[in-house]
C-alpha cells in the first residue's frame, strides 16, 4: 500500500512539473510574439512602399488601380510611379503630385504609421501619425528620373519616402 | 526511486526544447539604432543598384538621338565618307573623346549622377564607358537602331562594393523623323533645296491591291518605305552603299517635284546613294525611272501602263536587284 502511494505522489509530481515546464514555455513564446513590431513593422511598410513606387509602371496602375489614378488617357504609361510623381510635381502642378501620392500612401501605408514623400527635397504629401508622437523615423532614397520627350532627360532627382511611428 | 516518475518531466522539457528552437529561429528580434542604421543604408544602395541601369539606358535613348542628329549635320557639312565607321564615332561622342566631331557626350549626365550618389547617399559610383555597339537588325527594323553601351562600374558604400566590368545596357532609337543622311548630304546643295527635306517617318497604311500584300510598311508622297535590298540608315550616315534586306529604306518622290530637274518626270520610286562609286564615282542622286523599262519589264513588275505612279504600281521584291544596280539604264541622274 505505502509503495502504491508513493508511486502516485511520484506521478503526480511528475505530471505537474512536466505541465508547468510547458506552460511556461508557452507563455514565454506568446508573451514575445505579442509584443507590438516596433522596428519590424514599419521597415516591411516602407519596403513595401518603395517597391510599389519603384516596380509598379502606370500601364499596370491604371489598369488594376484605377482608385489611385484612373487616366484613360495618361501620356506616359511607361513612367514608373516615382517617375510620374516626380514628373507632377516638376512639370504640372504640386495639388496633382500630392493627391496621386496621397492615393498611393492609403494603399501602401496603414493609418498608424505616418508617412512623407519629398521630391528633391520638396515635401509633396505629409501624414503624421495621429498619435501626436513620432518615435521612429525610416527613410529610403530613390534616385528618380523621367523622360519629357525624346530628347529632353531630367534627372538625377531624389525621391525620399519617410515612414513614422 | 521510481523512475517512471520522471517520464512527463522528460517527455514535457523536449517538446519545450523543441518549441523554443523552433519559434526562435524566426524571431525577429529587436535592433538597436546601429543596426536600424545599416539596413537603412543596404537599403537605398539596393535600391540605387535597382534604378541605375534603367537611368542609364534612358541617358542612352536621349543621347542617342541628339548624337545621331548632330552627326547628320556633320555629314551634311563635311560631306561623305566623313562617317565612315559611325560606330567608332559615336563611341567618342558618348564618351566625350571625340576631337574632330562636335558632338554631346553622355559624361556629363554620367558625372552628374556621381555627385548626387556620392551628396545624397554617401556612395561611391564610378564608371567607364569601354565599348559601344551601333546595329541594325531583324530585331529594330528598318526604322530603328540598337545602341549597346559597355560600362564597367565600380559602387562602394560603406559596408560594401561591387565591381561590374563590361555591363551591357542596350537601347532601341527610334530614327523616325530624323533627316536622312544621305539626302543631306548633297555637295550640290541648291538641288538639294529643290526637293523637301524627307524626314524619315513612321509607315502608314496604303490599300493597294488585292495580292500585293508582300510588302512591308509601304508610304507614298515623299516618304519613305522599308524595303529589302534598300540601303539602311547606318549606312546613309556612313557613306556606303550597303543593300539590307532586314533593314533597307527607299525614298518615294512625287513625279511632280522630280520634274523640277532633269528626266525625272515619272519616277516614282527612288533610290539615294550617298557614294556612287558603283555607277560613275560622282555624288549623284539616282532615281528608278519605271518608263525607262520596256513594256515586257513592266509588265513583268505588275506596272500599270497607264498610270505608272506608287500608288498603281506593284514593288516585287528584288526590284531594286532586277533594275540592277550596276545598271544605269534604268537609273535617272537628278
Amino acid at each position: 500500500m505505502m509503495k502504491t502511494n508513493k508511486g502516485s505522489l511520484f506521478f503526480t509530481v511528475d505530471t505537474m512539473i512536466g505541465a508547468l515546464i510547458l506552460v511556461f514555455t508557452i507563455i514565454v513564446v506568446v508573451s514575445v510574439y505579442a509584443e507590438p513590431f516596433e522596428t519590424r513593422e514599419p521597415r516591411t511598410i516602407l519596403d513595401n512602399t518603395v517597391s510599389f513606387v519603384t516596380q509598379q509602371d502606370m500601364e499596370s496602375l491604371v489598369n488594376s488601380h484605377s482608385f489611385v489614378y484612373s487616366n484613360p488617357r495618361e501620356e506616359f504609361r511607361n513612367f514608373r510611379v516615382h517617375q510620374k510623381v516626380a514628373y507632377l510635381h516638376e512639370e504640372e502642378s504640386a495639388a496633382s503630385a500630392t493627391s496621386f501620392v496621397e492615393n498611393i500612401t492609403r494603399l501602401t501605408v496603414p493609418d498608424h504609421l505616418g508617412v512623407i514623400y519629398e521630391v528633391n527635397g520638396t515635401i509633396i504629401f505629409e501624414r503624421d501619425t495621429g498619435s501626436g508622437v513620432e518615435n521612429t523615423q525610416l527613410s529610403r532614397s530613390i534616385l528618380t528620373h523621367y523622360r519629357n520627350d525624346s530628347e529632353t532627360f531630367v534627372g538625377p532627382l531624389e525621391t525620399r519616402v519617410m515612414i513614422l511611428s | 526511486m521510481n523512475k517512471k516518475g520522471v517520464v512527463f518531466t522528460i517527455i514535457s522539457l523536449v517538446i519545450s526544447t523543441i518549441l523554443l528552437v523552433g519559434f526562435f529561429s524566426f524571431l525577429d528580434l529587436p535592433v538597436d539604432s546601429q543596426t536600424d542604421s545599416v539596413l537603412q543604408k543596404v537599403g537605398n544602395t539596393n535600391t540605387f543598384l535597382d534604378q541605375v541601369e534603367n537611368y542609364i539606358g534612358d541617358l542612352i535613348e536621349v543621347q542617342g538621338i541628339i548624337v545621331l542628329n548632330e552627326l547628320i549635320d556633320h555629314a551634311r557639312d563635311n560631306g561623305q565618307g566623313s562617317l565612315s565607321d559611325a560606330e567608332s564615332v559615336l563611341l567618342q561622342c558618348f564618351n566625350g573623346t571625340s576631337s574632330t566631331i562636335s558632338c554631346s557626350n553622355i559624361t556629363s549626365e554620367l558625372d552628374e549622377l556621381q555627385e548626387y550618389s556620392k551628396n545624397k547617399l554617401n556612395i561611391d559610383f564610378e564608371y567607364d564607358i569601354t565599348d559601344l555597339e551601333f546595329t541594325q537588325n531583324s530585331d529594330t527594323g528598318a526604322w530603328n537602331v540598337m545602341v549597346n553601351l559597355y560600362l564597367d562600374f565600380d559602387i562602394d558604400d560603406d559596408y560594401a562594393s561591387w565591381n561590374i566590368e563590361n555591363k551591357n545596357i542596350t537601347r532601341i532609337v527610334s530614327i523616325r523623323n530624323l533627316r536622312d543622311p544621305a539626302y543631306v548630304n548633297k555637295s550640290d546643295q541648291s538641288a538639294v533645296t529643290s526637293y523637301p527635306e524627307m524626314n524619315i517617318t513612321g509607315p502608314r497604311t496604303v490599300n493597294f491591291a488585292s495580292g500585293q500584300n508582300q510588302f512591308e510598311n509601304i508610304t507614298r508622297n515623299n516618304q519613305y518605305i522599308h524595303y529589302p535590298g534598300g540601303v539602311n540608315f547606318i549606312s546613309r550616315l556612313q557613306g556606303t552603299v550597303e543593300l539590307s534586306d532586314c533593314c533597307g529604306l527607299v525614298s518615294v518622290v512625287r513625279p511632280a517635284i522630280t520634274g523640277e530637274h532633269g528626266d525625272c518626270t515619272t519616277t516614282s520610286l527612288a533610290s539615294f546613294y550617298m557614294r556612287d562609286e558603283a555607277y560613275s564615282g560622282s555624288d549623284d542622286m539616282y532615281l528608278v525611272n519605271f518608263s525607262k523599262l520596256t513594256s515586257s519589264q513592266r509588265s513583268s513588275l505588275g506596272v500599270d501602263e497607264d498610270n505608272p505612279g506608287l500608288q498603281n504600281a506593284t514593288l516585287p521584291e528584288g526590284l531594286l536587284e532586277y533594275v540592277g544596280l550596276n545598271n544605269s539604264a534604268h537609273l535617272d541622274s537628278c
